[in-house]
This record gives C-alpha cells, sequence and structure tokens, in this order.
C-alpha cells in the first residue's frame, strides 16, 4: 500500500496517543497528524484510561501508546482497556528492545511494536495492519447483521407458516409426527393431543371410505394426492379444506412419511351450499327467475322453469330483449327504453314509474305469460315470470261457456222465433237468391237475428262471408255459390246447433214449429161446418179459411219483444248509455204470422238507431242533452192498420251527409236531388247499398240492412213516414194494412 | 286537501275527474281543454297538483308539462293516460311527471296515485 492510498484511509480514524515525554510527543504528534486528522493525547497511563472510559465503546479505532511512564505505565493501562475491549487495536512505542516487556505484551495478546526513534516506514506497515484488520472486521460485522437479518426472516416465515399453513407430517402408518399452530386452530386439538395420535382422529363421518382410499393408494406410490376434504372438530363440527398430501422424505432421500398442507375452504363450501339450496328453491319453484345487468345480458344464475318458457337449453350470457320479445318490435323498443331510463335516473320514484311501464302481459310461443319486474342493486334487473296460459285457457272457457249459456237463454225464451228462423235459413242456403241484392239483403237480416239469439260463431261467419261478397259486388252468381261453400255457413250453424242440441235434448230443435190452438175455436169451427149447406157453400168456406187462417195469428207484442234486450246489447257493445225501455202497445193484439219476417227485418232499424243516431256521451253532455240516450217502439191498431212508431232522442239524420253519399254511390243524381226537400231526402237511408259510415260494424254499416225492412213493408203495401228533428232525433211510423 | 288543475280535451274526462277529486275532498281550481290553457291557467292558480291527459289539441300534454316545469320546478303533474301510451308517459316522467293514471279513471287509482305524490296527505287522516 502506498503513503497515498494508506492516508485516505487512516485519515477517518480516531487515535489516542498516550506519552510522558513531551519532546518526543511532540515530534511524534507531527509526524501521526499527516495520517489522522483527529487525535487525542493523554501524558500518563492513567490520563490514557481516564479518557478511553469516558468516551464511548469501540469510540478510537487506535490506541499508540508509550511503555514506561509515571502514575500508571502503559502495560497497566492496556490491560485495563483490553478488558473493556479486547478487540482494541494498540500499537505500542518502545524506547528500546526490552525482552521484559515484550513478553508480557505478548502475554496480554499485543503484537504491534514500533521502535523509537520512530520510522515511517515501521509507521506505514503497523498502520497498513490496522487499516486491514479494521477492514476485516468491518466486512465481518456485515456479513454477521446480513445473517441476523436472514435470520429474522426466516423465523418471521416458520412463525408465520405455522400460524397460517394448516399443515401437519405423519409416519408411513399415518400417525401424525408434526402439527403446525394453524392446524391446532382448526381442527380444536392441542399440540399434545395430536403428536402421536393417528391422522384419522379428524377424519368426519359424512367423508365416504373411499375417499381415503382413493387418497392412500396415490400417496403410498409416492405420488401427491389433492382433494376436498370435510374434516372433524374436537368440539363435533367441521371444516373443509383443499388438501395436499405429498411423500415425505429424510436426508437420505428415504421415504419416512407424509406431510400435508391444506387450505380452509368452509366458506366456500358454505357459499356452494347456499348457493345449491337457493337454486333448488328456485328450480321447484313454477315461475321462471332470472337476472340481467345493464347490457341486458342475462346472469349464469336462472331457474330452471326458464329454459321451459322460452323453450331453449341455456340462456345465460344472451340478450333478453332478443329472447323475450321475438318477433314483438314495439315491445322490445319499450322495454329497452324502460330499462335504459331506469339506469339513467337517479331519482327511485321515477325509476319505479318506469319499470311499471314495463309490459306486463306477453305470448312467447303457444304460452302465455306474466312478468314482474324487480330492480336490484348494482343496474340489475330480476324477472319473474308466470306461465298463466292455464290460467287464460281457462278463462276464455268460462267466457266461451257464459257465450253458450246466453245462446241458450235467448233460444229457449222464443222457441217457436228460432225453429222458424232456422227453417228459413236453411231454406236460404239451399236455395239461395240469384239476385245479389236479395241476398246480400236477407244475409243481413238472418245475421241481425242470429246475433239476437247471441249466435256469436254464425254471425262471425256470416260477418266474413258479406265481406267478400261486397268486394266482389255485382259478379257472377256461380262465383257466389263457390264463395259460399268456402265459408260453409250449413256446418257452422250446425256447428251452434249441436251445441244447443247437446244441453237441450235432440229433440228440443227436431220439433217442427207447433200452433196452439184454443179447443173453443175448435168447437166453433166445428159448429160452423155443420151449418154449411150447397147454396152456402162458397161464401161458408171461405169464412172458415177466414177463421183457420185466425190459428196462425200471433201477438204483436211477442214478435217485438226481444228488442229491448237487443237494444240494450248494442249499446254495451258501443258504449253507450241507453235508459232501458219496454214495448208499448195492446198485449192481445194478434196479426197474421206472415208479418213476422217484417218483424224480424226491424232489428235493423234498433241497431241504426243505436249506432247512428244516439250520440255518444261527449257529443250528448256538449249539446247540453241528457248523458243517457232514450230509444222507444210502440205500436196500435188504427182502423185496420198496425202502426209501429220507432224512435230516438240521438242527433236525427244527417240529410247534408245522407245527399252526398247518395251522389257519390249514384243512387240518385243531382237533379233528382235538387227537386228534392228534405223531409222526402230523409228517406235516402231505406236505399239500397246506402251507408254514411266509414267503417263497416257487425251490427250496421253496409247499407243493406234498411232497404230490407223496406223491400218487407213493400210486400204489404206498407207505408213509413219519418219524423227527422235533427239534433234532437228522429221518429219512424211504419203503417201495415191488416 | 289539495287545490288542483284538471287539463283534458274530453269533457267526459273533465267532468269525472272533476266530480271524483272533489268527492274525496279536493278542490279543482280550474279545468283546462288544451295544453295552451294548462300553461295560463297554472300561472294563474298556482295548485297543489295538474292531472294532464296526453293527447290534446293545441300543444298535448307533454309540451304544457314541459312548460310549466321549466318555470315552476316544484310543480306536481301527473298524466292521464291509455293504454298504448307508455312511450309518451315515459317522456313524461324524464321530464318530470311524478306519476300517472291509466284511463279507465277510477277511485281507487286515483286515491293510490294522489297517496304516491302526496304521502304526508294519508299520515294526516
Amino acid at each position: 500500500m502506498n503513503l497515498e492510498d494508506l492516508v485516505i484511509k487512516t485519515d477517518k480514524l480516531k487515535v489516542l496517543y498516550v506519552e510522558d515525554n513531551d519532546n518526543t510527543r511532540k515530534q511524534t504528534l507531527e509526524m501521526l497528524s499527516n495520517f489522522f486528522e483527529y487525535i487525542d493525547i493523554a501524558k500518563d497511563g492513567r490520563e490514557g484510561l481516564q479518557k478511553y472510559q469516558n468516551k464511548e465503546e469501540n469510540f478510537y479505532d487506535l490506541i499508540i501508546s508509550d511503555i514506561s511512564m509515571p502514575n500508571m505505565s502503559g502495560i497497566e493501562m492496556l490491560k485495563a482497556i483490553l478488558k473493556i475491549n479486547n478487540e482494541q487495536n494498540i500499537i505500542v512505542v518502545t524506547a528500546y528492545n526490552t525482552t521484559e516487556y515484550l513478553q508480557e505484551l505478548i502475554n496480554i495478546g499485543i503484537h504491534s511494536y514500533i521502535q523509537k526513534p520512530i520510522k515511517l516506514d515501521a509507521l506505514m506497515y503497523e498502520f497498513s495492519k490496522v487499516v486491514e484488520s479494521i477492514e476485516k472486521r468491518k466486512e465481518e460485522e456485515k456479513e454477521f447483521t446480513k445473517i441476523v437479518s436472514l435470520n429474522h426472516e426466516l423465523d418471521a416465515l416458520v412463525e408465520s407458516f405455522d400460524t397460517y399453513v394448516i399443515a401437519s407430517r405423519t409416519d408411513l402408518k399415518g400417525v401424525i409426527t408434526y402439527a403446525s399452530k394453524a392446524y391446532e386452530i382448526i381442527s380444536g386439538y392441542s399440540e399434545a393431543e395430536l403428536i402421536g395420535k393417528p391422522h384419522s382422529i379428524v377424519r368426519h363421518p359424512d367423508m365416504p371410505a373411499s375417499a381415503f382410499k382413493d387418497m392412500w393408494s396415490i400417496i403410498k406410490a409416492e405420488k401427491l394426492w389433492i382433494g376436498e376434504v370435510k374434516n372433524l372438530k374436537k368440539d363435533g363440527s367441521f371444516y373443509w379444506v383443499n388438501a395436499f398430501v405429498a411423500p415425505y422424505y429424510n436426508s437420505n432421500r428415504e421415504h419416512i412419511g407424509y406431510s400435508a398442507i391444506r387450505i380452509d375452504i368452509t366458506s366456500k363450501k358454505r357459499a356452494e351450499k347456499l348457493n345449491n339450496e337457493i337454486t333448488n328453491l328456485l328450480n321447484n319453484t313454477d315461475q321462471g327467475f332470472l337476472s340481467f345487468n345493464k347490457n341486458f345480458i342475462i346472469d349464469e344464475s336462472f331457474s330452471r322453469e326458464c329454459l321451459n318458457l322460452f323453450d331453449t337449453t341455456d340462456i345465460a350470457n344472451k340478450n333478453i330483449t332478443n329472447i323475450l320479445f321475438v318477433n314483438d318490435d314495439v315491445k322490445k323498443d319499450l322495454f329497452e327504453d324502460a330499462i335504459n331510463r331506469v339506469i339513467q335516473t337517479d331519482d327511485d320514484m321515477s325509476k319505479e314509474l318506469f319499470l311499471s311501464l314495463l309490459p306486463k302481459k306477453h305470448t312467447i310461443g303457444d304460452k302465455i305469460i306474466e312478468i314482474a319486474y324487480r330492480l336490484l342493486p348494482n343496474d340489475k334487473f330480476m324477472l319473474i315470470i308466470t306461465d298463466i296460459t292455464h290460467t287464460k285457457t281457462l278463462e276464455l272457457k268460462i267466457k266461451k261457456q257464459n257465450q253458450i249459456q246466453k245462446m241458450i237463454v235467448a233460444i229457449v225464451s222464443n222457441k217457436n222465433d228460432f225453429i222458424e228462423i232456422r227453417l228459413e235459413f236453411e231454406n236460404f242456403l239451399s236455395n239461395l237468391p240469384s239476385d245479389i241484392t236479395l241476398l246480400l239483403r236477407e244475409l243481413h237480416t238472418f245475421k241481425g237475428l242470429f246475433a239476437q239469439k247471441e249466435m256469436v260463431n254464425i254471425v262471425t261467419s256470416i260477418h266474413n262471408l258479406e265481406t267478400t261478397l261486397k268486394e266482389l259486388n255485382q259478379k257472377s252468381s256461380e262465383n257466389i255459390n263457390k264463395i259460399f261453400q268456402t265459408y260453409d255457413l250449413q256446418s257452422v250453424f250446425l256447428q251452434d246447433i249441436e251445441i244447443v242440441s247437446s244441453i237441450l235434448g235432440s229433440s228440443f230443435l227436431e220439433e217442427k214449429a207447433t200452433l196452439k190452438i184454443d179447443t173453443h175455436a175448435v168447437d166453433l169451427l166445428e159448429q160452423k161446418l155443420q151449418l154449411v149447406t150447397s147454396e152456402n157453400i162458397t161464401e161458408s168456406l171461405e169464412n172458415i179459411l177466414k177463421e183457420l187462417d185466425k190459428f196462425r195469428y200471433e201477438s204483436v207484442f211477442k214478435m217485438l219483444q226481444s228488442y229491448p234486450s237487443s237494444v240494450k246489447l248494442i249499446a254495451q257493445k258501443l258504449q253507450k248509455d241507453i235508459y232501458p225501455f219496454e214495448i208499448e202497445g195492446n198485449k192481445n193484439l194478434k196479426i197474421h204470422s206472415k208479418y213476422k219476417s217484417f218483424m224480424r227485418s226491424l232489428i235493423h232499424l234498433f241497431n241504426n238507431c243505436v249506432e247512428h243516431g244516439i250520440e255518444d256521451i261527449e257529443t250528448r253532455i256538449v249539446n247540453n242533452k241528457d248523458e243517457m240516450g232514450t230509444v222507444l217502439c210502440k205500436y196500435v191498431e188504427h182502423e185496420n192498420n198496425l202502426q209501429i212508431v220507432i224512435s230516438d232522442d240521438g242527433a236525427g239524420i244527417n240529410i247534408e251527409k245522407l245527399t252526398i253519399t247518395a251522389l257519390k254511390k249514384s243512387i240518385k243524381t243531382q237533379e233528382e236531388l235538387a227537386s228534392m226537400n228534405d223531409d222526402e231526402k230523409a228517406y235516402l237511408i231505406f236505399a239500397d247499398n246506402l251507408s254514411t259510415n266509414e267503417e263497416i260494424s257487425t251490427t250496421s254499416g253496409r247499407g243493406v240492412g234498411m232497404s230490407a225492412i223496406l223491400s218487407e213493408l213493400n210486400k204489404f203495401d206498407g207505408n213509413i213516414k219519418i219524423n227527422n228533428n235533427v239534433g234532437k232525433g228522429v221518429e219512424f211510423i211504419f203503417t201495415i194494412p191488416l | 286537501m289539495l287545490n288542483i288543475l284538471v287539463v283534458d280535451d274530453s269533457i267526459v274526462i273533465r267532468r269525472t275527474l272533476t266530480m271524483k277529486l272533489e268527492q274525496m275532498g279536493h278542490t279543482v281550481v280550474a279545468q283546462a281543454k288544451s295544453g295552451k290553457e294548462a300553461v295560463s291557467f297554472y300561472k294563474e292558480h298556482m295548485p297543489d297538483l295538474v292531472t294532464m291527459d296526453i293527447t290534446m289539441p293545441s300543444m298535448n300534454g307533454i309540451e304544457a308539462l314541459k312548460i310549466i316545469k321549466k318555470k315552476y320546478s316544484n310543480a306536481v303533474v301527473i298524466m292521464v293516460t291509455s293504454h298504448g301510451e307508455e312511450k309518451l308517459v315515459m317522456d313524461a316522467i324524464s321530464n318530470g311527471a311524478k306519476g300517472y293514471i291509466l284511463k279507465p279513471i277510477t277511485d281507487e287509482k286515483l286515491t293510490t296515485v294522489i297517496a304516491k305524490v302526496f304521502p304526508e296527505l294519508s299520515e294526516c287522516k
């Protein structure tokens, strides 16, 4: 080591220099100050020791000391110092080479000397040795600190392993030889209770023996076994672990046992069990439960019923909108819009309102479902879907049953009437009129009559047929026959008849229409027959025939009595309120049955009164009229005529509209219309094909019904008078010569 | 009890609502036939509650709602609506409507919606 290098290293060292001779000290100090920046001085052994003791341990890196000094010799001082720190670097300066000191110095372990007069070479040599030894010691110190800290880390590791890892070792027979603290805690046994015991001490009765058999066969083959194990605690409860069991070897590579570490999975198992229970519960209800996120993606857990409802094998991760509202863009749009709005708003009330607007009933395939919506945390939604097909079918059945009941009541309440209508209808079907206007008129009347009898099926069929016939209007009769065949009114009608027969008995409708004849009337007739002579034969027979014909007379009241309930029915359909009314007239008045078809055609007029006459409630209120409308019907016999008055308090006939329609449909020419006054124009409502209605309903609007009345009336030279009171109502007066 | 403005172009609905609301003890301060009337009647009467029809001539219910809410953010408006108007109702709610009644109007529906919007009212009873 050259001087420069040495000085760099010695410069930082702290030195205690002990010398009693002032001159020597002065000279030596000069030399030492080249090497050391920090030098303490003592003038004898006692002062040196004091200075040494006053400083903290290891303060001086080096002590340079004279031997023979007053008060306390160098030897004594150094002995005391080495007692305090036996590794203290010391260099002794000797005036002469005395073996007596030397031996003593060796005895106390001091090997460094410099002879007076001090030479630079010797100093450098000794200082190099000191520097080296200090460096070496520092290195050792460093190494030691490292080892200590490593030891600490290892201790901590071992401790945490012990605390957290459920570890154990057993011998080859499964007897426990080691158990970690964590093992003790989870099992509830102390170390002493575990060591020396077979590992089966923690075996839970729920674990099948086969599981352990499998484990032993693997670990005996010196392979790793991994498995989930349910273990028994000392207190009888259990814990679940995922165990890793491996063979264990000693340092000679001899297989001496097994070691195992385990991970506590009790809470995972608990969650699994809970999840299974909930899924089970959900799967065993008849409702579909599912949840989806704000992107409409269905979550993985849903109840099994969902698959039945959607008729699919999996719905997880699919888009709920596409599954729920296939082919229904309106509902799809509504659903997405509402859900997005729920997500976007922070207001709970608005969220609830948006949810309430979602579609609640829906059809998927042939299933009718009911959907309830729930908002879950984190912008998730739950659907509860119930299949209500059965309930709905039942409701439909009940509705149909009610309809049948109504039909039966309507038929039974006027049996003869029905039998006649049936005969006429069957007649009509087998001999269709070739004139299409006539055909449509009669068909329309039958529709009205069947509607009165609440026969929904045949009414619907006739209505559809009428629509088709109107479309091809004025085509050849061959075509008409074909169309009639496709609609097959006969079998539709028979279906209704069969329903009636099945309830009332087959004989009920097979009876022919009967006449009830008073026995007194027969007696009178017999008496008259006995009085017949050859002279008065013609006159008498005429009289008798007249009398016989009277057997066919029927009550006018009976012929009209079904109309009040018909009016009520139509009003309900059209959501109009009409006061209930009764037919007014002499109940004993009888007329010939030939007038019946006319009486039946009046259904069209009653329909018209309700549909076109009586305004909607709104209009009636605005016009300061009674909210409830009135329809009336009365009859009187006057001078061998029957007068029937049918009136309503509706809007009256709109002459302007009627005129325009008549012109449009070429019923009258401009000139003809110009020559007519309003009263005359009112009669246009009885013209063929005239309907001011823009829409056709099942009750009216075809422009056929009113003309049917007129054609029936003409058969008896009857006439009509119309009293039209615009805004207040209309009155139809029919006069029929008897 | 509440001061209520009834808005509907149908006289039948206006009458029905007024009758039912007054039977419940509320006061119908005015009846508006259009959105325009609704806005001006609101300013005039400052009612506690507005029942607003959606489809009306001369400014519909949603437009009227927007104008009223813009000027009077505390205005309480419930919509009177028919089937098939769900999208419009959603627009109304997004614009601050506090509830809706689906026609036909019944006492029960009215009571429920009012109780929801004014919970303090039913507590008083």
